[in-house]
């Protein structure tokens, strides 16, 4: 977050290492932190104060300095992008939709592939899958009728879904969002549409 | 396979290439300290990116119905054989897919 921003938070427990006008707030840790469900849990409190005191651009879990000199340093060598990205996400936080196959997708058979033609059958039904979800992340987006600026869509991430659909609002229109979330998916026979948040703008930051 | 089919395939493997140079980054960064892994990460990289546009073209030609049975075997077997041998090197060298598209800026 910008160094002005940060004079403004709470430390409890973080430390900020500023550079070039911004700061880096993180936690001292002996070691990694493990990935553990507490864990998650604890660094989502932590970037979602944050991002209630101030815009920021939050850290995927698991980011890790050696020391406050490398952390500074790494900042100093992104400042320019991270002060645009911050302009850019400005005073906004993030909802995030999942749009889930109503129906199980046609994959093939899985790998090990018996011969050259099963394997091909296989790689032609995720690009129809990929397609399609492309397909279908679009319409929401027109359905959402926001700028393709505010958005950003993982296609097929993972068994069952075709598509997170992350879009930056205003801090107050979460509601708003989640009913034409919510109007899209009774319109839709292909997927489930389920909106999360608002969150910390995790997918508008590098 | 004629000119004119020739022609074709030329002009979308070109568009193929092209869509997948400009998700590129303008740089590429291999950490100074792990030189080895870094390169591997790139060559392994970039060959996984000419394998999948093959496969791109090999699958749109299937559905097109311009392969025989014996080139689809043919074909399938050759790619399936290459991604696996990409897999195993990038294991050997600790690299993950994740790693391979990260590198690479390809789209996912």
């Amino acid at each position: 977050m910008r160094t002005a921003d940060a004079t403004l938070l709470e430390p409890d427990g973080l430390v900020a290492v500023g550079d070039a006008g911004l700061s880096a707030l993180a936690s001292f840790y002996d070691g990694a932190p493990a990935a553990n469900a507490e864990q998650l849990r604890a660094h989502e409190r932590i970037t979602t104060r944050i991002h209630g005191v101030a815009p920021s651009l939050p850290s995927r879990f698991g980011q890790f300095f050696r020391d406050e000199e490398s952390l500074s340093d790494a900042l100093r060598d992104r400042s320019a992008g991270l002060l645009l990205e911050l302009d850019v996400v400005g005073d906004r936080a993030e909802m995030s939709v999942t749009l889930a196959w109503r129906a199980a997708r046609e994959h093939g058979r899985a790998a090990p592939y018996a011969n050259g033609r099963e394997f091909l059958e296989a790689k032609a039904a995720r690009e129809r899958e990929h397609r399609d979800a492309e397909a279908v992340a679009a319409r929401l987006v027109d359905h959402l009728a926001v700028d393709q600026a505010n958005i950003r869509r993982t296609i097929c991430p993972r068994e069952g879904v075709a598509a997170i659909v992350a879009v930056l609002i205003a801090r107050d229109g979460a509601q708003a969002l989640r009913e034409k979330v919510e109007s899209f998916e009774r319109r839709s026979s292909e997927v489930t549409a389920v909106a999360y948040g608002p969150l910390p703008p995790y997918s508008f930051a590098s | 396979m004629n000119t004119s089919d020739l022609q074709i395939e030329l002009d979308e493997v070109r568009s193929e290439l092209a869509r997948v140079s400009a998700s590129l980054p303008e740089r590429i960064d291999i950490d100074p300290d792990d030189v080895e892994r870094g390169l591997a990460g790139l060559v392994l990289g970039l060959v996984e990116l000419l394998r999948q546009v093959l496969e791109r073209q090999a699958v749109r030609r299937m559905e097109g119905g311009t392969l025989s049975d014996e080139e689809i075997e043919r074909v399938g077997l050759a790619l399936m054989r290459l991604e696996r041998k990409v897999h195993e090197l990038a294991e050997h060298f600790g690299l993950n897919e994740e790693d391979l598209k990260i590198r690479l800026g390809a789209s996912t």
